[in-house]
């Protein structure tokens, strides 16, 4: 009978197949705390959360199998290790791949192996502690069903020689395949990966001997499987990230062919083989195939050499300036230097026959490398729109001589009509994508902010765009872009329209927007896919199987998810009112207020600010994801982050000391009490008179006993209790200024710089909302008079009492921010105005309410029943299809 | 008590089975030990808020169903079937429970394992797919893999499809009797549930039929007719290929 092939099969909720056509499985090797300081970190101090993310980064980064190490002495590994699986367990996206459990303790990866589901592979067993211990293991592994990495390392130590390499292998194998009758394709072996040119003898041959032992493994022992942990070989360089990259990819090009068939690998360090100079891939590849007597000497040499390179940045800094034109111009381009781009671009059109013939060859060419560099994830966002300064600086001065040529204009690949949607004011995601769009040569018809659907229409048909990108960051413009594909449908536009924006996501483009029109409708949250999303729209070849498989996945997308939400259950509002959240206001007494009524501050001093701010959402809003402070140190994006940071620190500075912006607040503290979810605000000078209502929204998802439907009422004493207590409200601004100097780099061409003023802006008024709630706490109100809390701790929110905004997860309903505006005089006094969405113009300001009680806390309302809406429109005093309109979102 | 209730149901159903058998000599009656998934999921957390909660643990289960094994096994069943599998790390400590008993008894019967896809997304409830989930539970000698419950027959067909092709063990297939209606009903009959398996029968799909919710003797009944002209499917011999 022919002899079936058997391949090792792994499971996570999906499955993974190592077969020849599998080429090279890809292990993730950043959740291991021996091996990553960052997740080390993480671990220790319990931030589970983010290592969660390092294991979601992993996987998003292609890795097919996950290594999980948690062997650390000041760690309980047995609880970590149960914790992190089963944390990642929850994650779809992360628990589709297979983990490899890894430990030198027994203890801890038995523990690991109860909680996953998949068929998972254990890392690692050896002959260490002799045949007994080894078969014991085997078998416990079999019955869990896991595949196994064997170490080549026996009762004498770890195998350092061919021989003992092939010696320990062989013998494991036979142990297990006859005695254990484990299946040899479950068998993965590990012989061994050490470090070459550490300058002793007996370490020469180290790299060689892996390859020929591997070779040997897959012609002797049928089916087995070959792993590594690559990094080890080039340690003797570490620090010397060029040295070490070329290593590791030469030494995977060779392990590879000689049947290594799986690898733990770190994909920042790795070069790619076709372009590692030819003269470091000799030196490299002598000293792994051990070719030459003295290979390590040559490769350190070469490797101080490069070293020395790097101390002397500043030479080299200079040294493009002597290159050839086109090379200066392209060096420019990538490293986003401004400096010298006129004086090269002149240089290039006194040599050109037409000044176009600048822009379509010397700067063209040097764009393509940025995109190529960016398409294949080697530059970032801040450089790329970098980059874009310079292109834009080198056009704007061509522009005279080419109207002057009257030769037209620049042809491009494309039209894309960039609008943000009526009733929203937040732009800086959509300049970031219509710069990296324009940069890669498409042209852009920004309509700007608050554009009606009209407009988006009308300029869209008669500019003859190609495509149309809608973005908003407030919930009420998910409608406003509902309604446009609608229209869209009904006038028979039938172009791509693109989706992008805080609040839009993957979920609401493919359940809401998609079935409404009839072209293809795509979510874009991240500008680095923009330009490979509209090279396929508007590529001929692909288009079409580019379209119809994005239908297909939001298709399918959108069953899953209307399946999955059909599982959850609501209760009535009634039976949630019963379920609120119980606060003892028999034992408690509500602190009066030192300060009842309204205040304005009028320019705070925005340098009280900064140690206020919140810097992790700033990098996001430049697409580099982290946490501040590590990101600046993150090995991907650790040394963009920095750059970027050190450009919005000196831009602050500017911000504070040239007096660029404005900054204006308005607050009041009020008697209140409620009844039933609404909060009745009482005039501070009479207690009797009802100034207003504020309307709160409650959870009515179904939930386990004990766990209570919170509404915003639930905070404050109910009227019946004849309890007097209190809260507030306020709106913070550092929004005025902001308009004029962005428009002012516009014109300079500096995009850059425009998005760098608005994200400050944005990040002031969260630190302006932060300090005046601590203002609050311990002056105004004076609740908590002797809090001393550390700035990270107010970003954590570890204080007393909470400031939810209306439009965010806690009270969605942005209408509640008409009855704070009419309570407090917000627009008179202080200017800030709301716009039909109620977006809060100008765009950089913070608005929300006050509550004091310690229970008090953030919780998203999550969906709601019609029978609420009802409620609420009759509440609201509104008619129930506009109530239906405003809080669409969140219905169920 | 668990011991006891199946003790007793294994013993009742092998005394039944013994009396069938000896009135047709050609057609031996078996018995196979149902293993149910319990009420708890040992990788999904119940807790939306706490998603590293466990309501139960692999031990936990290893314990229960030790105990539920050595009472179907010593109430005399021919066989052991781990059904309605949702959470496959709740099989598998099943699946661990019984390599153990059996190693301590020294004894092997056959078994069986059969999943449940939830819906049409095709996955098991802890989310694995048809593949993840044959992948994971095959590490053991089976006797038979398949699905049973949730879905009926029309819906079940594909993923069975998915599975006769990349499995070595022979293939079971238990549907309920179509979907319930809106009153949680199954309206399917007899008739049409047995023209369904004669589809999977057709196109060699299954080595076992049977049915699940909603199912009454008649319809195991006409299944049964359905079965007995059909050629027994060959398990394919390569994996994955």
């Amino acid at each position: 009978m022919h002899k079936p092939n058997r391949f090792l099969t792994l499971s996570g909720q999906e499955s993974l197949l190592v077969s020849p056509q599998t080429n090279f499985v890809n292990i993730g090797e950043r959740t291991n705390v021996t091996g990553s300081r960052k997740f080390l970190r993480l671990i220790e101090t319990g931030d589970y959360e983010s290592a969660v993310e390092i294991a979601r980064e992993q996987v998003e980064g292609g890795a097919q199998i996950i290594d999980v190490n948690m062997d650390e002495g000041m760690i309980d590994g047995k609880v970590a290790m149960v914790k992190f699986l089963n944390l990642i367990g929850a994650e779809p996206d992360i628990a589709r791949v297979p983990v490899m459990i890894d430990s030198s303790k027994w203890e801890i990866i038995e523990s690991g192996l109860k909680v996953v589901q998949g068929k998972s592979v254990v890392n690692s067993i050896s002959l260490k502690e002799g045949e007994s211990i080894f078969i014991e293991q085997a078998r416990k592994v079999k019955m869990y069903g896991a595949a196994v990495v064997v170490m080549a390392f026996d009762e004498e130590g770890q195998a350092d020689n061919l021989e003992r390499r092939i010696q320990i292998c062989e013998r494991s194998y036979r142990i297990l395949v006859d005695q254990v009758n484990f299946p040899p394709e479950d068998i993965i072996f590990d012989p061994n990966i050490f470090p070459v040119a550490t300058g002793m003898e007996e370490h020469k041959t180290n790299a060689l001997d892996f390859f020929l032992a591997t070779n040997w493994i897959r012609e002797n022992l049928p089916y087995a499987n070959i792993s590594g942990g690559v990094s080890n070989v080039s340690f003797s360089f570490r620090g010397n990230n060029i040295v070490r990259e070329a290593m590791h990819s030469a030494f995977l090009y060779h392990a590879i062919h000689h049947g290594m068939t799986m690898g733990i690998v770190n994909p920042a360090l790795l070069e790619v083989y076709d372009q590692i100079p030819k003269s470091l891939l000799e030196k490299v590849e002598d000293v792994l195939l051990n070719r030459k007597e003295d290979a390590t000497e040559a490769l350190l040499n070469y490797a101080e050499r490069i070293k020395g390179d790097k101390k002397q940045t500043k030479e080299v800094e200079k040294f493009w300036r002597s290159e050839n034109l086109q090379t200066r111009i392209t060096h420019a381009l990538v490293r986003g230097i401004d400096l010298h781009i006129v004086e090269d671009v002149e240089e290039a059109r006194a040599a050109a026959d037409r000044p176009l013939h600048v822009i379509e060859n010397n700067l063209m060419q040097g764009m393509n490398v940025v995109g190529d560099l960016f398409g294949s994830g080697k530059m970032f966002l801040p450089q790329v729109v970098k980059s874009a300064r310079v292109m834009k600086k080198a056009v704007a001065y061509l522009q005279p001589f080419i109207e002057a040529e009257n030769s037209g204009v620049v042809e491009s690949t494309g039209k894309i009509l960039m609008a943000t949607v009526k009733g929203d004011v937040h732009d800086i995601g959509k300049n970031i994508v219509s710069v990296v769009l324009a940069c890669n040569n498409f042209e852009i018809v920004d309509l700007g902010v608050m554009v009606p659907p009209e407009v988006i229409l009308q300029k869209a048909q008669e500019e003859n765009v190609d495509i149309i990108g809608l973005s908003g960051l407030i919930t009420p413009s998910l409608d406003e872009m509902v309604y446009i594909a609608k229209e869209m449908n009904r006038i028979g536009l039938k172009i791509p329209l693109l989706i992008g924006g805080a609040t839009t996501s993957k979920a609401h483009t493919a359940v809401k927007i998609a079935p409404q029109a009839n072209a293809p409708v795509i979510h874009v949250n991240d500008a680095s896919r923009a330009v490979t999303v509209v090279n396929n729209l508007l590529s001929e070849d692909k288009n079409k199987i580019y379209t119809s498989e994005i239908a297909a996945e939001y298709r399918s997308f959108r069953e899953k998810f209307l399946d999955r939400t059909s599982n959850k259950k609501y209760i009535d509002i009634k039976t949630a009112r019963k379920r609120k959240y119980n606060i003892d206001w028999e034992g408690f007494k509500p602190i009066v207020p030192c300060n009842l009524g309204c205040k304005t501050i009028e320019n705070q001093d925005l340098e009280t600010l900064v140690p206020y701010i919140d810097w992790s959402p700033f990098f996001r809003s430049w697409d580099l994801h982290g946490k501040y402070p590590n990101i600046l140190n993150d090995e991907i994006v650790g040394k963009e982050a920095t750059s970027l940071f050190v450009d919005a620190q000196n831009m602050l500075r500017k911000i504070i000391d040239e007096k660029w912006l404005t900054s204006k607040a308005r607050f009041g503290l009020f008697p209140a009490n409620t009844e039933d979810d609404d909060i009745l605000i009482f005039d501070p000078n009479d207690f009797q008179k009802e100034t207003c209502r504020l309307i709160t929204l409650r959870q009515q998802l179904q939930k386990r006993t004990g766990q209570p439907n919170l509404a915003l009422s639930d905070f404050i004493a109910p009227l019946s209790n004849g309890v007097k207590d209190y809260m507030g409200a306020f709106c913070v601004t550092t929004g005025y200024g902001v308009e004029d100097v962005a428009t002012r780099f516009e014109k300079e061409n500096d995009d850059y710089n425009s998005i760098m003023v608005k994200a400050l802006a944005d990040r002031l008024a969260e630190a302006f909302a932060e300090y005046l709630h601590r203002e609050i706490r311990t002056n105004y109100w004076g609740y908590a008079p002797k809090e001393s809390l550390s700035n990270e701790e107010l970003i954590r929110e570890t204080y007393k009492g909470i400031r939810p905004a209306p439009g965010y997860p806690a009270c969605p309903d942005h209408l509640e921010k008409q009855t704070l505006w009419d309570l407090m005089e917000v627009e008179k006094q202080i200017g800030v105005s709301l716009t039909e969405s109620y977006a809060m113009l100008p765009a950089a300001s913070v608005s929300g309410y006050y509550f004091a009680h310690p229970e008090a806390k953030y919780f998203g309302l999550g969906k709601i029943k019609e029978d609420q809406l009802l409620d609420y429109s009759k509440r609201r005093k509104i008619p129930f299809k506009d109530a239906k309109k405003w809080l669409s979102p969140s219905l169920i | 008590m668990a011991y006891e209730l199946n003790y007793q149901s294994a013993k009742i159903a092998k005394e039944v089975a013994q009396k069938i058998s000896a009135e047709n000599l050609n057609k031996p009656r078996f018995v196979a030990g149902s293993i149910g998934p319990t009420n708890k999921t040992a990788s999904m957390s119940p807790d939306v808020n706490d998603p590293g909660f466990r309501a139960v643990s692999f031990d936990d289960l290893f314990e229960a169903y030790h105990e539920q094994v050595a009472g179907l096994v010593e109430g005399g069943v021919d066989l052991l079937l781990v059904e309605t599998v949702f959470d496959t790390l709740n099989a598998k400590a099943a699946l661990f429970a019984i390599q153990q008993y059996f190693e301590e008894k020294k004894i092997k019967l056959p078994i069986m394992i059969s999943g449940t896809i939830t819906d049409k997304s095709g996955r098991t409830l802890s989310g694995q797919t048809v593949e993840a989930f044959s992948i994971s539970v095959s590490h053991i000698p089976l006797l038979s893999i398949g699905f049973n419950c949730a879905l009926g027959a029309s819906q079940l067909q594909p993923y069975i499809k998915r599975l006769s092709k990349i499995t070595p063990f022979h293939t079971s297939v238990h549907p309920n009797a179509g979907l319930p209606n809106a009153f949680g009903e199954y309206d399917q009959s007899p008739e049409e549930m047995a023209a369904l398996i004669d589809q999977f029968i057709d196109q060699n799909l299954v080595n076992i039929v049977g049915g699940c919710c909603g199912t009454t003797p008649d319809h195991i009944r006409l299944i049964a007719e359905a079965a007995a002209k059909a050629k027994p499917r060959i398990p394919q011999i390569n994996t994955h290929a």
